[in-house]
């Protein structure tokens, strides 16, 4: 048995020629015994640890061991390497800033794609989950918009009895109000069968699971806290288990507490609360079906609001299934599905789809993709500008010292030996800038928990962490580009012959050909900060113009918080609501205040009864429940017609407004007045036949719907409906009104949560997160590029205005005055700026199809900002030429000439 | 004669030479101090030893034949020499005149 040659050779070359047999042979001997008393793996694991520490160990003691003697005038390099670096303090830290911040921002952004897009949700052999799917051509708007990964109840039984799955687990989500030491608040709750999380491979660690006897109808309610609750409600106090909490009026007992690291099967919803599946009846409004037990139908349709497709079926596959095997299991499902379900859909087919991908619907799927390549690129920029900025700082120097490097090769230094020590320079600035990215990704990711990514996921639930593989991939590229432009500042400062060294003390001009590469340096980074200010710009002018889709508005000051009535609302009644609007109104600090009905929408293609005929509407279409102060709260004008009467506000002969746009739709183009509209009752009521009596102007709450298509309705006509929106017009401070609210609410119901107020303006930048997120990240990267620029110009434009300092003093002397002196720093610093714009407008061009799908309202080419940007950049840089053009204007030939 | 006070892993290396016969290699060295001691002295510490002492003529080594075992490569073995003997009778009187009654106040101060 031989040992491991690697660790041999590698251990072979640290030694002198003449221990290499002696020490070699002793650990080959003792290999061998080591084979024969422990086994072949403990004697090669043996050998390595024994290798390696001899390796090290003797190097230390040169004294007794001599170090070969290119590994000294290696060190000795490094050592003169340090040196140089500390001597020019500011470059040097201005270079490993540089590089810590691109490697940490590469990083940071490498783990959050990880972490949304690679391995979204965790839970143990996602390889063997599937969710399974309903893929349909019909369409089923009516449902509300939910993606096809949700299922109507019947589905999980069906799928469970089918045995095509070893086994299968459903959850849905709704959201409860869970009071835990007295202290209440809305919770997002995911409902899930007994032994989901046995399913999906994540048993709990505290506590115990939902049983089939916790997950009944009418059970005693059993909870499971997610990690981050029971932390922050409960201290982590393990003795929590069994302890009584108040979940939606009715007392429940905690009974787990779900893994650390688990968020939930959609990364938008990340669980607060876990209760048993077959409870949510119990908990929810009456009216809701959720079992697909409609009730007697009467007249006007089914007795309850069918609930559609809201649970997400998991199935853990059997091992060696194939998927041909799965999908025709699956297909024979339709018909059992359709028997238990009222959906009526009749081409659905079921399908699987893989767990992490459906943790995304496609559409934040595609935007999150096309984000993350974004964010990636500008990364990749930043890198690239660290890297150039490493380049120029070691070009300048090594080109400073050409004189001296020829002058060392003529007197027989070796060119390898002096190139080493520069790249060793531009080695250690690059390690020592990789160190420093660790706490700058740190920094970055705890950060970026105040952002949302595209498809509303917050950044806060995905705990990204920071990778070391995505940490040594990015610190190893950068240190490779930093040693390749180490080796390309070794090529020029080598180039020199001892001749042009001693010609070079007559204080020639160097030939234009050798500033060649660093003016080619500071035009990319001219190029790549234009391209990341313009990016951040292009960010900040579409959140500018969200936020200023109301002009007429003022939406900071319009407050609004989603309440409810009876049991959703911790019992707030009616009779509560009129006294809330009552005391708000008589609150100074608020001028108005009005309780508004959010009826929900109908998505494109729902049909709508309009005077006797059944048409479709082409985007969504609201129908909000409003009282006599909605208008004036809100600021609404009518801009034809009239509001409603007392009579038009009341059951019997209810009237309607509707918004501009969809005054438009109804009377197709014509005035609307006079129309009548069919109302849907879902409550087992008489619809009702509703005449526009005026027209009001749009208001836009959802910056996708620019043409908002709403109905106003008298509120009493949904009395029924749980759902309230209290909005308020404060006169001032908008968080004392805030707070006071609050106070009022539960003054009047102490049992009542209080509402979580947030203005119209904060509602619209919430939709604007992705935008902010990319402002924020590219201004900031964009500001460290442009700063890397000015700080590359002054350097390129300094060094050159110091090496035609006797060129410049010849000039002065025949008559040049300090203008045109300074005039030709001014033209090269022009002419960088013009090429690096020009570049960066190309590269603009390039990157524009990549950033035009977050641009709201925005042309990736929009003139003002690039212009602003380039405009911007062109005075920068020029301020930074301006002390090496004053310094040429001053130099006096007398003086120059005395320089050595 | 060299007076340099003798390192604990040089004291050892040569109280285990002069246990196996006054000559021997690295390996039965690293391990009479192993099975006598119970401490596990590194393996680079005992090379760096053997050197030192070389270097202060306390041993001298010689190349052996080269053997199949060791991957055809040679031992390098070492004697103890008149001065290294001298040496380590030398270390041994200093340690025992310094631990000349020291029992009781050793387990007193155990105690």
């Amino acid at each position: 048995m031989r040992p491991p040659r690697l660790a041999a050779w590698l251990l072979a070359g640290r030694l002198r020629p003449e221990d290499r047999d002696e020490i070699l042979g002793d650990l080959a001997e003792d290999f061998d015994e080591r084979v024969g008393t422990r086994g072949e793996t403990f004697a090669r694991r043996w050998y390595w640890r024994h290798a390696i520490a001899l390796a090290w160990s003797l190097g230390l003691h040169a004294t007794v061991v001599d170090r070969p003697r290119d590994r000294l005038m290696v060190l000795d390099e490094l050592r003169f390497s340090v040196r140089r670096l500390v001597r020019q303090p500011w470059a040097t830290a201005a270079s490993i800033a540089t590089l810590a911040c691109a490697i940490g921002a590469a990083v940071a952004t490498s783990s959050l794609v990880s972490a949304a897009l690679v391995h979204p949700i965790a839970v143990a052999e996602a390889a063997r989950l599937a969710v399974i799917t309903e893929r349909s051509r019909t369409s089923r708007t009516w449902v509300g918009g939910r993606s096809s990964f949700e299922l109507p109840y019947p589905a999980l039984d069906a799928i469970r009895s089918s045995a095509i799955f070893d086994e299968v687990a459903g959850s849905g989500k709704w959201a409860e109000p869970v009071e835990i030491r007295g202290a209440p608040s809305d919770r997002r709750v995911l409902f899930v069968s007994a032994g989901f999380f046995h399913v999906i491979g994540r048993p709990l660690e505290v506590g115990r699971e939902f049983s089939l006897a916790d997950d009944q109808r009418g059970a005693p309610l059993a909870v499971v806290l997610s990690d981050a609750l029971w932390r922050s409600s409960l201290g982590a106090d393990r003795t929590a288990i069994g302890r009584p909490i108040v979940v939606h009026d009715r007392a429940a007992t905690v009974i787990g507490v779900a893994p650390a690291d688990f968020r939930g099967l959609e990364l938008a919803y990340p669980p607060e609360v876990y209760l048993p599946l077959n409870v949510i009846g119990d908990l929810t409004p009456p009216q809701l079906d959720w079992f697909n037990e409609p009730g007697p139908a009467n007249a006007y349709g089914p007795a309850k609001l069918p609930t559609g497709g809201w649970l997400r079926v998991v199935g853990r596959l059997r091992p060696g299934a194939t998927e041909a095997q799965v999908g025709a299991a699956l297909a024979a499902l339709r018909g059992v599905r359709l028997a238990g379900s009222t959906l009526g859909v009749a081409d659905g087919t079921f399908e699987t789809a893989d767990i992490e991908t459906a943790a995304l619907s496609d559409s934040a799927r595609t935007d999150v993709t096309r984000f993350a390549r974004l964010l990636a690129i500008t990364v990749a920029l930043l890198l690239t500008i660290g890297c150039l900025a490493v380049g120029t700082l070691l070009l300048v120097r090594s080109e400073g010292r050409r004189d001296e490097l020829a002058v060392c090769v003529a007197l027989g230094a070796s060119r390898t030996r002096l190139a080493a020590g520069i790249v060793g320079e531009g080695g250690l600035l690059s390690i020592v800038g990789a160190a420093g990215a660790v706490p700058v990704s740190w920094w970055l990711l705890a950060g970026l928990h105040a952002f949302r990514l595209p498809g509303g996921v917050p950044m806060s639930v995905l705990q990204v962490q920071v990778d070391l593989g995505t940490f040594a991939t990015a610190a190893g590229a950068a240190v490779l580009a930093t040693a390749a432009m180490a080796v390309v500042a070794a090529g020029v400062g080598l180039s020199a012959t001892v001749t042009e060294a001693l010609r070079s003390r007559a204080g020639v001009t160097p030939a234009v050909s050798r500033r060649r590469t660093r003016r080619m340096l500071v035009i990319g980074e001219i190029a790549v900060s234009l391209v990341l200010l313009s990016g951040a710009g292009l960010f900040a002018r579409s959140v500018q113009r969200a936020l200023a889709l109301d002009p007429a508005f003022d939406t900071s000051h319009l407050l609004m918080a989603n309440m409810a009535i009876g049991t959703m609302g911790g019992g707030f009644t009616d009779h509560d609501f009129d006294e809330l609007r009552d005391r708000l109104n008589a609150n100074p600090a608020i001028r108005s205040a009005s309780i508004e009905i959010p009826r929900g929408s109908a998505g494109p293609g729902s049909r709508m009864l309009i005077d006797g005929e059944v048409r479709t509407v082409t985007s969504d279409a609201s129908e909000i429940g409003i009282d006599n102060r909605y208008l004036t709260t809100m600021g609404l004008k009518v801009v034809r017609g009239r509001t409603l009467t007392t009579a038009e506000a009341s059951v019997d002969r209810p009237g309607a407004l509707v918004s501009a746009s969809f005054g438009r739709f109804v009377g197709r183009g014509e005035d609307p007045i006079g129309h009548h509209i069919g109302v849907l009752n879902w409550f087992g009521e008489r619809p009702y036949n509703v005449e526009i009596v005026g027209v009001v102007q749009d208001l836009i709450t959802d910056i996708h719907a620019l043409t908002p298509q709403v109905l106003y309705l008298p509120a009493r006509l949904f009395a029924r409906w749980p759902n309230r929106l209290v909005v308020i017009h404060a006169a001032g401070d908008v968080a004392a009104v805030a707070r006071e609210t609050r106070a009022t609410v539960t003054a009047i119901r102490p049992s009542t949560p209080p509402p979580v107020l947030a203005t119209l303006k904060a509602s619209v930048l919430a939709q604007m997160g992705p935008q902010e997120f990319g402002a924020t990240v590219m201004g900031a990267l964009g500001i460290m590029a442009a700063m890397l620029t000015l700080f590359g110009v002054f350097v390129v434009v300094e060094s050159t205005t110091v090496l035609r300092r006797r060129e410049l003093g010849v000039r002065a002397a025949l008559g040049a005055t300090s203008r045109q002196l300074g005039a030709l720093v001014v033209r090269e610093v022009l002419l960088m700026t013009t090429a690096g714009l020009a570049t960066g407008l190309l590269f603009a061009w390039l990157a524009a199809g990549l950033i035009r799908t977050f641009l709201y309202q925005v042309s990736p080419f929009d003139v003002t900002t690039l212009g602003v940007t380039s405009i911007s950049l062109v005075a920068l840089t020029l301020a930074a030429g301006a002390r090496p053009a004053l310094a040429a204007g001053r130099v006096n030939l007398a003086e120059a000439l005395r320089e050595p | 004669m060299p007076r340099d006070s003798l390192g604990d892993v040089e004291h050892l290396v040569l109280v285990a030479l002069l246990r196996l016969d006054g000559e021997s290699y690295a390996v039965p060295i690293m391990r009479e101090i192993r099975q006598r001691t119970g401490r596990e002295v590194a393996r680079a510490a005992v090379y760096i030893a053997l050197r030192r002492l070389e270097v202060k003529a306390l041993v001298r080594s010689r190349i052996g034949e080269a053997t199949a075992d060791r991957g055809g490569r040679p031992k390098r073995f070492f004697t103890l020499t008149r001065a290294g003997a001298r040496q380590l009778s030398q270390s041994r009187e200093e340690f025992v005149r310094m631990w000349a009654d020291t029992e009781r106040l050793l387990q007193k101060a155990i105690r």
